[in-house]
């Protein structure tokens, strides 16, 4: 990552938040996860002052309550949030989930591996795009 | 009376102001009828069948003195079902109705009599009679005074005609009921058949809504399939990741058993994500998503073989006789892919050998894929096709066990067959067979392909 503003995880299942905060240690990324289970509560997190604007957010589609989509149209229509990068990171194979995922604005599609090995790979590709490609600085 | 007597009775009503012409009639029509001479005479002019019927008074007549009162009996006569058949009237009857005010009145109410009209002056001629009456078949003059013979004709052979006129209405009449029967029955069966009509359409239009709601459960059941495989795979891969972090961290401090154990748990771990995947390919396999097309064998099988990418020790052979076979390129790359990879993957010789044939057999291409592997046994000949068998029947198979069911699925989606002989230790030939024409029907069946 360029910088060590927090992650934010979007995932209602707790092993995937367990997988993604190992994968992010196996990797020794610094950066803090902040691990949010649904759409509404990290609508809140992001909005709240108070709160470090994160570097990126990983976004799971299905979750109860607010799912990805809808946050994602929420966030891209907000003019303080819409320049946060977020990376869809589902076990969702399917092409209309993909278009519709970068028509509402995502930078990125990952599909969840079963394999952790893999998914490190996954996660170590989110890291290194995300060093190498500029990041916009939050206007702070 | 008996109806018998009845038809053989005549009845003749006689209109006339002057009583003693009606004596006459009676003289001359029931006393004088008995004599041999009338009813000889009656007999020549009307040939033998009366001979013996004739009773003793043919006639029974009936007088009226006045025009009026000759309707009244008329009237009656018909009101009662006895109608008269002839009625002999005067041309002058005084104070009342002359003869053809009479007679006019007469078929106004029964227009089947016979009359007669007895004259003695020319008050009338022919023709001012017919002017009045009209051109009548059922009139007839007599001149007065008249013979008696000529009254015994007249009404012989009037109450005759009568009878034969009234015959001939019967005859028509019955031919009319006949006619409206048929008529009737005609218009019945074409109601029936608008009828049906109207059923057919409503059947069609059942039907069309029946295979709409098909389509829609069609599509439900593929939806369905993924989302469940989709769903059980989730915690599966939750259950995957802990077991293996568990030994990442923490196999030093398990002890062997431990250890053994949760390699077992990961193991079937694998293999129900395997069973999953299966039930989503088996549910993929056969979907209609791409059109029929001319696949050429001859360059289609050994692409195959080349994505295969079979090991050294294995030798795969192709007839030169592969035909251009018409379907859908991924079922039959499926097809051929499947029992391929089968036949490499057994493969427990240090010289593999597999060949590719193709004969045509009853209008059907009979494929056959034969390998000298490990064979298979025949107890399990069937069993092999059916879903997950393989990862029942033994350990060594790795697949995902639907390998041969989607081949079958595929095969019979086409009309064909699909089948296994073997030997132990000598090797197993796969067979099956596409039909060669029909491919009309082959894509009907294709697009309403339903995900078994």
């Amino acid at each position: 990552m360029q910088n060590s503003k927090p992650i934010l995880l979007i995932e209602d299942d707790d092993v995937d938040v367990m997988t993604v905060k190992r994968a992010l240690r196996d990797l020794k990324l610094t950066n803090q996860l902040v691990p949010i289970g649904d759409g509404e509560e990290a609508i809140e997190y992001l909005r709240n002052e108070s709160a470090a604007k994160p570097c990126l957010v990983l976004l799971d589609l299905n979750m109860p309550k607010m799912d990805g989509a809808e946050f994602l149209k929420i966030v891209k229509a907000d003019k303080a949030l819409k320049k946060i990068p977020v990376v869809i990171l589902t076990t969702s194979n399917s092409d209309r989930d993909v278009i519709e995922s970068f028509e509402l604005g995502a930078a990125g599609y990952m599909v969840k591996s079963v394999d952790y090995e893999k998914f490190v790979e996954t996660i170590r590709a989110i890291d290194l795009y995300w060093t190498v490609s500029k990041l916009p600085s939050n206007g702070e | 009376m008996s109806d018998v007597e009845k038809e053989m009775t005549h009845r003749i009503l006689i209109i006339d102001d002057n009583p003693s012409i009606h004596k006459d009639f009676q003289t001359i029509l029931v006393e004088e009828e008995e004599s041999t001479n009338l009813s000889a005479l009656r007999t020549e002019v009307f040939g033998g069948n009366n001979r013996k019927s004739v009773p003793k008074s043919m006639y029974e007549l009936d007088f009226a003195s006045q025009g009026q009162e000759g309707c009244e009996k008329i009237r009656q006569a018909c009101a009662e079902n006895r109608p008269y058949e002839l009625t002999f009237v005067d041309m002058r009857m005084p104070p009342g109705w002359d003869g053809l005010k009479t007679i006019e009145h007469i078929w106004e109410i029964d227009p089947r009599i016979q009359v007669v009209i007895c004259t003695a002056y020319s008050d009338y001629s022919w023709g001012e009679i017919t002017e009045r009456l009209g051109k009548s078949e059922n009139l007839l003059i007599l001149k007065k005074p008249f013979d008696s013979a000529e009254v015994a004709q007249l009404a012989s052979s009037l109450t005759e005609k009568w009878i034969l006129a009234r015959q001939a209405s019967l005859k028509t009449e019955q031919l009319e009921q006949m006619v409206k029967e048929r008529t009737d029955e005609l218009t019945q069966t074409n109601e029936q058949l608008k009828q049906e009509i109207v059923e057919r359409q409503q059947a069609e239009q059942r039907q069309a809504e029946l295979i709409k709601e098909v389509d829609k459960i069609n599509n439900e059941l593929k939806d369905f399939a993924s989302i469940v495989s989709h769903d059980l795979k989730a915690p599966l891969r939750g259950i995957k990741s802990l077991a293996s972090w568990i030994l990442d961290d923490y196999s030093d401090k398990l002890d062997e058993r431990a250890n053994e154990q949760m390699n077992l748990l990961l193991g079937r771990v694998e293999r129900m994500y395997n069973l999953i995947d299966g039930v989503l390919q088996y549910s993929r396999a056969g979907r209609m998503d791409e059109k029929s097309v001319q696949v050429n064998l001859d360059d289609f099988i050994p692409e195959m073989i080349d994505m295969l990418v079979p090991p050294e020790n294995i030798t795969i052979t192709v007839d030169s006789t592969m035909p251009v076979i018409e379907c859908a390129e991924t079922h039959i790359m499926q097809l051929f892919q499947n029992l391929l990879s089968n036949a490499i993957k057994y493969m427990d010789k240090p010289q593999g050998r597999i060949n590719v044939g193709c004969v045509e057999e009853d209008g059907f291409w009979k494929f056959s894929i034969a390998d000298n592997g490990p064979g298979i046994e025949e107890k399990h000949f069937e069993k092999i096709f059916k879903m997950f068998q393989a990862l029942l029947v033994s350990k060594e198979f790795e697949g995902t066990g639907v390998g041969l069911t989607i081949a079958k699925k595929i095969v019979e989606l086409y009309g064909g067959n699909i089948w296994v002989e073997s030997k132990i230790g000598e090797g197993s030939t796969f067979y099956f067979t596409l039909p060669k024409q029909e491919m009309g029907v082959i894509d009907a069946k294709l697009e309403a392909n339903i995900a078994h």
